[in-house]
């Protein structure tokens, strides 16, 4: 008779205690197997919401790792500490106020100037980005180069956390992804068109009926449009 | 052709776009091949002024090390900068290894994750440098010389300090007439060419800006100059907004009289 292999545990420290946990687990699941339920600093659990930021270390080694929890694995004698959120105040203009200048995102953030190009929020990144060089980029007011380079950024902080600077990345690439969206990408044609229609009153009579549907109803529909990819001929627009 | 690798530094990159497309037509005009650097950073002029030594040179030293790649793919072996600040900054950096080795070990230490230690093996050069160097040439190049302009050339602090990196004598500096003369001009003798204009208080403290801008101004009045040259852009930025003068990079001056680049017709009348 096959038997399973037997499993293997390894030991975490967690809050100071030691935990005995499975090997090949992520960081999130080996805290659920020992018994902690989080209800902050998790989110998608697939590495693309950022809720989850963590600071470890390994035995025998003076780096302090960071990753997120969904993602990194445990290791034996794995220290570990969860950033469960990391305080950024920022300040989110109207799309009105928005200038396409280093100089205004300066303004709104003048702690950008204090980079000293040390490079610890690059290696923090768990998206594999150069926050340093988009920072950089900023700096000599190249915007659009520093949209580019964090356009995959999920604000998870940890640049925040290890910059000696104090830099607000996640905030000034969210403000810089803005005004490069609004000065310098193109629009969207069919967007307007469908603002256009829906001014129009286009939808209005639709939407109405969906709206005042039971739940049942509703449910109907959308199953027989599931299958043939038609609406009811009222709710046509 | 000889290639040189570019460095931009922020100031030209961000306020004065014109003066850094004057200095790489010029540099073409001379026959160089000029390649931007693909990883540059702030040469550490900002935050060294004011804070930790070693911290300085940390960019300055990627820099270089990611420079070395370059020469690689290249052949470029010298670092070429507009901006003072920048060449003074990665000047100092070159030489650590030889000037402040402590310093240098730690730098190289700390940056041991991301790139090859820095050993050497570029040169960093002003674009004052590489004028001088190829001023026979200019003479030959100048479609419009710039015959009996009386122009002052106001140096700043920082291509002549320190000793280790000074380009000329710091007191009596000669290095840009001699450039100018090549082309024509007349170059008038003063004596604050190398007093600071303020440098950084400007943002702090910018009544030392007036105080000594405004001294420098009158020198240059004095002297008869009609214009102002300099080869730093901060230094241009202060002369710009607490002077009178009419002030322009040295880059621009030289483009113009080389033909290589059209300058707004009022920049050069008097």
């Amino acid at each position: 008779m096959s038997q399973a292999p037997p499993r293997r545990y390894i030991t975490i420290f967690f809050n100071g205690e030691a935990y005995s946990v499975p090997h090949g687990l992520t960081i999130m699941k080996a805290l659920e197997y020992a018994g902690f339920r989080f209800t902050r600093g998790s989110g998608c659990r697939g590495g693309f919401c950022g809720a989850c930021p963590v600071v470890y270390r390994l035995p025998g080694d003076y780096k302090i790792r960071v990753g997120l929890a969904c993602q990194t694995p445990v290791e034996d004698g794995m220290y570990i500490s969860l950033i469960p959120y990391v305080p950024l105040v920022e300040y989110v203009p109207r799309r009105e106020e928005l200038k396409p200048d280093a100089g205004y995102v300066l303004k709104l953030y003048p702690e950008i100037s204090r980079c000293v190009s040390c490079n610890a929020c690059s290696k923090a990144c768990p998206q594999g980005l150069s926050p340093m060089d988009a920072i950089q980029a900023i700096l000599r007011g190249d915007l659009r180069k520093a949209a580019e380079l964090t356009f995959d950024c999920i604000a998870c902080g940890l640049c925040s956390l290890r910059c000696p600077a104090e830099i607000r990345h996640p905030a000034v690439f969210r403000l810089v992804g803005r005004i490069v969206g609004v000065y310098y990408m193109p629009r969207s044609r069919s967007v307007e068109q469908r603002v256009k229609e829906i001014e129009s009153g286009r939808f209005n009579n639709a939407f109405a009926k969906l709206v005042s549907m039971d739940p049942g109803s509703l449910r109907k529909i959308y199953d027989e449009y599931l299958k043939t990819g038609r609406l009811p001929g009222d709710l046509e627009v | 052709m000889k290639t040189l690798l570019y460095y931009p530094g922020c100031s030209l990159k961000r306020d004065y776009q014109e003066a850094e497309r004057a200095g790489i037509a010029v540099l073409e005009a001379l026959g160089y091949r000029v390649v931007e650097l693909r990883d540059w950073y702030c040469c550490g002029g900002y935050p060294g002024s004011t804070s930790l030594d070693h911290v300085k040179y940390v960019s300055s030293i990627r820099t270089l090390s990611k420079g070395i790649q370059q020469k690689k793919e290249t052949g470029g072996d010298t670092i070429v900068t507009l901006c003072p600040f920048c060449y003074n900054t990665l000047k100092q950096a070159e030489k650590l290894y030889s000037m402040k080795p402590d310093i240098y070990r730690r730098v190289v230490e700390y940056l041991k994750d991301e790139v090859e230690p820095y050993r050497g093996g570029l040169r960093v050069a002003h674009f004052v440098e590489v004028l001088y160097e190829s001023r026979s040439d200019l003479s030959k190049l100048a479609r419009r010389r710039l015959s009996g302009l009386k122009v002052a050339v106001y140096y700043g602090c920082m291509l002549l300090r320190p000793k280790a990196v000074a380009l000329d004598n710091p007191d009596r500096p000669v290095l840009v007439e001699s450039i100018l003369r090549e082309l024509g001009a007349e170059p008038v003798d003063y004596p604050l060419k190398s007093y600071c204009c303020g440098s950084f208080h400007s943002i702090l403290e910018p009544s030392i800006v007036a105080r000594n801008t405004g001294k420098i101004a009158r020198a240059i009045v004095d002297s008869g100059a009609s214009i102002v040259v300099t080869p730093c852009p901060l230094c241009l930025s202060n002369l710009r907004k607490y002077t009178d003068l009419r002030a322009m990079h040295l880059s621009e001056l030289i483009a113009q009289a080389l033909g290589v680049l059209e300058l707004p017709p009022q920049a050069l009348q008097g």
